[in-house]
């Protein structure tokens, strides 16, 4: 039924921004707005993949990932209703996914804030419930990096994320998060130096971690 | 010619390949003979390297996923909402179990039915053709999607409450919605605890109580010094555990199945 992963972070075709309702697309909201509930299961099946994809980019941890799902798929079961007919689903899903993520950073970046002092924080609140959280070996540097990451403002996260875990490039990441191409190089910008600076220490003598 | 602090803008550009035109070939050309920019623009392109996710990082993790348990959760939670949705319209509820109690008397079950459902609710064992167990089924279905709802609302509730007050002042409005939403949950969890499957009820009254006593905080708020008395929540909810707890639970019963077709 599920079959093989192919979603790649840079996949933008998984859950294109924009573009024309296909045939397929129509029958299925046509479906959906009649109550049918095999359609929901059927958008479901088709976009729970890129929407996991989508998160894991922003957060990096499948537990954190698959509640976005599941928060999202919620999202989208009440709201589907305020589809207008001109925007495109995989986009509308897209986009509602991302504000999801980016409430979500928020959240757990005040919670981090709050408790300074307690790190394991996002643990105990959104604790791993079945199975290791951390499933891959990363390298110091990669931890470093990922700390930097954790540290950036929500939008310059989101621009962050949007541009090199999504592969869209700045003026679709613009349109994604609805702000001007000005603001979005801005956030580029200062998010890119702000993580340089931040890993400042870890280019002067550690290679060890460069593979 | 330009001097490589005006080239240096652009090489965040050139590295994030966003950069076209006059102003990339300028850069290139002067890249093909400034070992400072090109190690510059090598640090970049390192940085966004390690950035990266690897693919094979979220094909793992997309692997390792049970998607029909996934969809499974999802598509349960949809149906408690489209179920709790109906039932908070008044002409839906007793009157349609009514209705279809009465539709199984008329097919002639309506006495095992009777038996059935006056027992506790202990789901009966998988019989679709049953009309009777359906009917048992069809009820711990949606007396669970009940629970659920109740524990998604409590969740809702509860994160809101842990993001408020790092440090300004909540508004009386605020106030005003948590005590709404507290006294929806306590009316809530009252309906929840006459239909329940009794094990289930078991560990749902362990957790409904503490949300309930956490609701009871919540009505007691004052406008006076609010921040101070959320923190004091939050330290609450924090040493509970509670929302781990609310969570658990919701997974669990998420997990059983609705209604057998
Ligand atoms: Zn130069």
């Amino acid at each position: 039924m599920s079959g093989p992963a192919t979603i790649r972070p840079g996949q933008v075709d998984a859950l294109p921004l924009a573009g024309v309702r296909d045939a397929g697309e129509n029958a299925l909201l046509e479906r959906l707005a009649a109550g049918d509930r095999g359609a929901f299961a059927e958008l479901v099946e088709r976009y729970q993949k890129p929407v996991f994809a989508l998160a894991y980019g922003f957060f990096r941890d499948r537990d954190d990932a698959l509640e976005i799902v599941q928060e999202a798929f919620m999202r989208i079961h009440d709201k589907i209703g305020a589809l207008r007919p001109e925007q495109s689903l995989p986009g509308w899903i897209r986009r509602l996914t991302h504000n999801l993520c980016v409430d979500r950073y928020r959240r757990l970046a005040r919670q981090r804030r709050r408790e300074c002092g307690l790190e394991e924080v996002p643990e105990r609140h959104f604790a791993v419930l079945d199975g290791p959280a951390q499933e891959w070996g990363r390298s110091r540097r990669q931890e470093a990096i990922e700390q930097a990451l954790d540290r950036l403002s929500p939008r310059q996260r989101s621009v962050f994320v949007l541009k090199y875990r999504q592969g869209l490039k700045l003026p679709q990441v613009a349109e994604a998060m609805a702000i001007s191409l000005g603001t979005v190089k801005a956030l580029h910008h200062r998010a890119l130096c702000r993580v340089r600076r931040e890993l400042a220490p870890w280019s002067g003598g550690e290679h060890e971690s460069m593979s | 010619m330009k001097a490589c602090r005006e080239f240096r803008c652009d090489l965040e550009w050139l590295a994030a390949d966003e950069l076209a035109g006059a102003r990339r070939q300028a850069l290139e050309k002067h890249l093909g003979s400034c070992p400072a920019c090109r190690m510059e623009l090598e640090a970049w392109r390192t940085l966004l390297a390690d950035a990266a996710i690897p693919a094979a990082e979220v094909e793992a993790a997309v692997a390792a996923v049970d998607w029909p348990a996934v969809s499974g959760r999802i598509l349960a939670a949809a149906e408690g909402r489209r179920v709790a949705a109906r039932r908070r319209a008044p002409a839906w509820s007793p009157a349609w179990l009514a209705a279809a109690a009465a539709l199984a008397a008329v097919v002639g079950l309506g006495l095992f039915f009777l038996g059935r459902s006056t027992a506790p609710l202990v789901p009966a064992p998988p019989d679709p053709q049953g009309l009777a167990s359906a009917m048992v089924h069809l009820q711990s279905g949606l007396a669970r999607e009940e629970a659920v709802s109740y524990l998604q609302q409590s969740q809702l509730m509860f994160v809101d409450l842990l993001k408020d007050c790092p440090g300004e002042e909540m508004a009386a409005m605020d106030l005003r919605l948590y005590s709404r939403r507290a006294k929806e949950l306590l009316l809530h969890k009252k309906y929840i605890e006459q239909s329940l499957p009794p094990v289930e009820w078991l560990r749902m009254r362990q957790v409904a109580e503490r949300i309930d006593w956490l609701n009871y905080e919540i009505l007691q708020l004052e406008a006076q010094g609010l921040c101070g008395q959320i923190q004091r929540l939050q330290r609450l909810l924090e040493n509970e555990r509670l929302l781990l707890k609310i969570r658990l639970l919701e997974r669990e019963l998420s997990a059983k199945p609705y209604i057998e077709a």
